[in-house]
């Protein structure tokens, strides 16, 4: 108990330097922003041309007359009181309207995350089990298809055939659980795919060490054989897989959402990055940053739980 | 009864050609003796422990093996699955890399108990008990570790554990010896002695290490590129081998002048014609390069050899 | 088998790269010669694949589709190739506190999502050509940084690189003999990869508006004017992904077929 939690704390301090270099990140964004923020603030209504006096006001209002440094300061000493500041777009906190669409957002990436990692052991351990035959070589061959469908595409196909053709399923919106299923689905297809076909190949790999003739030479079925003695060997390079395609779903949702149209975080940064509101942007980014660091922290601690070597070694 | 092999062949397709790693053995072992297969590394000895437990490609091996009066080769994989672990066990070779590195040394045990039938708890009791007579002074403690933990000698008496855990009517321990040093190696000498104690099974010792062999088993089988070229009772075997092979082996102890065989072993795709050892035979004559011997009885046992014929 | 697949890949490329390079010749009509009389026609003789909903000619547009595309994703590929190789070459020749600070920026890099970033880059940069190199390189730099930087220390490590030193080559000479040999399997099968996902980027960029702008023929921009068209006709939709599948699905069996090569497919099959 004390390695699991002296690994956790060693963990968690390497978070803090990659949080930094995210909070850095987010904010250099901002700068390099084409065009002054100013002028696009004043100019949200097309018919108003505004004065150069009022953008110097505003200049100042935004606090961009600072050297870039102070600026960072400010923008970080509000980020650490919870305050990721307001959005060019309509003046609303970024967080609170961040916090809103969330949950439609940590839905469908949950969702698509669960079928990931579902169909991806299944997949895997099923043709690896099959090996050689038919069934391993018509599975890759559909896997290594499917990994090629652009998630996008996918989408609009999802929706042609079964919201359109089959009529089985609604093709937009976020009001109940059947909202989530296709977007669900071609969000995660791929990279179930991709999982699926790493987890085969670690297990063929697993499967040729010594240990697995120890265990066979005890009279072990294949299936126990498996599932018990290789799995969990061959289990980490797929959890880490799976933890970057999280990162992978996060960054999809902006597409995904447009086209399903669900409101969550995705849309909200896409009308951000086409707004050029970079605040709002900024507070999307480190956000991101901040939820994938956390998943790959769960990510290193399973791998640490499946394999006690990284656990209880230095 | 025992177990004999018949005939047995063992085929690999390697990118430069079919290779065959047994070469028609045919040999039987007496489940009341430790019989030692002793020869250089790459003899087809391993080979030859693993196609007895079924374990390599079914197409890979001809011939038949029967355990008493079962055909093992006739059996399916689901009832080599029954015959692995209960009647014959393996100690395999490298306990570096032979245990599950994720799994505690106990559960590896533990699983031999479950699969015979015992219910969690009395696996568990069994497992600790076997530790315990295993020579594990605190086994509690050894259960818990996980193979990493464990020196090389504690995971080769953990292998055999293992392998000693069903009770089994055969053990066939790989290569026990290899890589390990001198220390190490008397260890695992007084663990195969004790698991000799511990059950009245057969053992089966492949290994290149002639004086393990010497003080281990009862009987010596040698081969020499997939083929057997002698057998016979140890001490007979020792104080006066037949086949020049086996003396060359025995000349290149370390305490008998440590004369080094000239030569090496032939590739597997590139086998001399007649027989396979004339090239680096002292004795080598024209009916030597043309003419395979066939195995012989000779005393005791037998030798494949036109000399001893 | 698998060869036959690896060929055909290569073949498909081929095509792909053929049709880019003399979409002139080959393209059977202007990709953006309008014609509103004939909006969604079936395939004929004169539009083999037929027509977009402004009755433009879906083949040719394809054609002038895998130029911008293909070459956008090879293009891009090379230049990050070069910035991620040059960084890691450095980190890892350099040493000491500049490896360890570079480390903890690639480290960060590949952290990131970087279909989020790509699209944070391009927004704040604007559309075009230049903005999406600029994106996808600064996204996906730090994967072939660390390739080079591993390999350039375990290089470092073996002993005839000290033989070498000691003979008085030079630190340049002696990345060009002994580094650059060892590295160029790995990040060949590295940029296959990255060539795929990079299309795939970029189409999905051009199809959220911020890459390529219409009326461009790229198949991103294909997809992203068949949205409000595919219900009615799904040829204007599946004709730009199906090229867009084949691609990725070619660049997958050579990147599979380079990756064998590498380490040899995992064996032990015959345990089961």
């Amino acid at each position: 108990m004390g390695h699991i939690l002296r690994y956790t704390g060693k963990k968690l301090l390497w978070t803090v330097p990659i949080l930094l270099g995210i909070t850095l990140l987010a904010f250099g964004l901002g700068l390099a922003a084409r065009g002054d923020p100013a002028v696009n603030r004043a100019s949200v209504d097309p018919d108003y041309v505004p004065t150069r006096e009022e953008i110097q006001a505003l200049r100042e209002a935004l606090g961009l007359t600072v050297p870039a440094p102070v600026q960072y300061g400010r923008w970080m000493a509000g980020v650490l009181r919870g305050d990721l500041g307001r959005s060019l777009m309509d003046d609303k906190p970024v967080l609170g309207e961040m916090l809103r669409l969330l949950p439609n957002t940590l839905i469908l990436s949950g969702m698509a995350l669960a079928v990931i990692a579902a169909a991806g052991i299944f997949g895997g351990v099923l043709l690896a089990l099959f090996h050689g035959r038919f069934v391993d070589a018509a599975g890759r061959a559909v896997l290594v298809t499917v990994m090629s469908v652009p998630g996008f595409c996918l989408a609009y196909f999802l929706i042609w055939l079964f919201a359109q053709k089959l009529r089985v399923l609604p093709s937009s919106g976020a009001e109940g659980p059947l909202h989530f299923v296709l977007p669900c689905l071609a969000v995660s297809a791929a990279s179930a795919c991709a999982a699926a076909r790493l987890l085969r190949a670690s297990l063929l790999g697993e499967l040729g060490r010594n240990y697995i003739l120890t265990a066979r030479a005890k009279g072990l079925g294949r299936g126990r054989l498996l599932l018990r003695h290789a799995l969990r060997n061959a289990l980490p390079p797929t959890v880490t897989h799976i933890a970057s395609a999280f990162g992978g779903l996060l960054g999809g949702s902006m597409i995904t959402e447009q086209i399903f149209s669900v409101p969550g975080i995705g849309s909200y940064a896409l009308a951000a990055i086409q707004n050029r509101d970079y605040t709002a942007l900024r507070g999307y980014v480190l956000f991101t940053g901040l939820v994938f660091v956390l998943v790959c922290l769960g990510c290193d601690l399973l791998c640490a739980w499946l394999n006690p070597q990284i656990r209880l070694g230095e | 009864m025992g177990l004999s092999l018949n005939d047995l062949c063992v085929r690999f397709a390697t990118p430069s050609g079919e290779v065959l790693a047994v070469n028609h053995a045919t040999v039987s072992f007496r489940q009341e003796e430790a019989t030692g297969i002793i020869g250089e590394t790459g003899s087809g000895k391993s080979v030859l422990g693993l196609s007895i437990l079924g374990l390599l490609p079914a197409a890979a091996v001809s011939g038949r093996i029967f355990l008493d009066k079962r055909e093992l080769t006739a059996l399916g994989e689901r009832e080599m699955c029954q015959i692995r672990g209960r009647e014959i066990a393996l100690v395999a070779q490298n306990p570096g890399t032979s245990l599950n590195p994720s799994l505690r040394a106990g559960r590896q045990i533990e699983e031999v108990f479950r699969l015979t039938g015992a219910g969690r708890r009395e696996a568990r009791a069994r497992t600790l008990a076997l530790l315990e007579r295993m020579g594990f002074s605190r086994p509690e403690e050894t259960a818990r570790r996980y193979p990493f933990e464990l020196s090389g000698g504690m995971r080769q008496r953990v292998l055999t554990a293992i392998a000693a855990a069903a009770q089994p009517r055969w053990i066939i321990a790989d290569e026990p010896t290899k890589g390990l040093d001198a220390v190490v190696r008397e260890q695992v000498y007084d663990t195969l002695r004790l698991s000799r104690r511990e059950g009245r099974w057969g053992l089966l010792v492949i290994t290149h290490d002639l004086l393990l062999a010497r003080k281990l088993c009862d009987r010596i089988v040698v081969m020499y590129c997939g083929r057997v070229v002698e057998t016979g009772p140890a001490p007979a075997l020792f104080a006066a081998p037949r086949h020049p092979y086996t003396q060359g082996l025995i000349a290149s102890l370390p305490h008998l002048g440590m004369k080094p065989m000239p030569g090496f072993s032939p590739a597997f795709t590139d086998q001399p014609s007649g027989c396979v050892f004339h090239p680096r035979c002292p004795y080598a004559e024209e009916r030597c390069r043309r003419e395979a011997p066939e195995l012989t009885a000779a005393g005791e046992g037998s030798v494949c050899c036109h000399r001893c014929a | 088998m698998k060869k036959a697949l690896f060929y055909a890949a290569l073949a498909v490329l081929a095509v792909f790269i053929t049709a880019g390079i003399f979409a002139e010749v080959l393209a059977p009509c202007d990709p953006n010669a309008v014609d509103l009389a004939n909006p969604l026609a079936a395939p004929s003789s004169a539009h083999w694949l037929g027509t977009d909903h402004l009755g433009r000619d879906l083949l040719s547009r394809l054609i002038y589709g895998s130029r911008s595309s293909v070459f956008l994703a090879f293009f891009a590929t090379g230049c990050t190739l070069m910035a991620g190789s040059l960084i890691g070459l450095v980190s890892g020749w350099a040493g000491g506190w500049l490896d360890q600070l570079l480390q903890g920026v690639v480290n960060l890099f590949q952290g990131i999502p970087s279909t989020a970033f790509v699209a944070a880059v391009l927004g704040l940069l604007g559309p075009g050509i230049r903005s999406l190199l600029i994106a996808v390189a600064a996204s996906s730099w730090a994967g072939f940084s660390r390739v080079v930087r591993n390999q350039v220390l375990a290089v470092r490590e073996l002993h005839y690189i000290e033989g070498a030193r000691a003979l008085g080559a030079g630190s340049f000479s002696i990345l060009c003999r002994h580094v650059l040999p060892n590295i160029m399997l790995p990040l060949l099968v590295l940029a296959a990869a990255r060539v795929g996902s990079t299309v795939l980027t970029v189409a999905a960029m051009s199809f959220l508006g911020l890459g390529l702008r219409a009326p461009a023929a790229d198949w991103g921009i294909m997809i992203s004017d068949a949205k409000l068209y595919y219900i009615k006709d799904l040829k204007v939709l599946l004709a730009p992904a199906a090229c867009l599948t084949l691609f990725c699905l070619s660049i997958h069996l050579i990147a599979d077929e380079l990756r064998d090569r590498l380490d040899g497919e995992g064996d032990g099959a015959h345990m089961l």
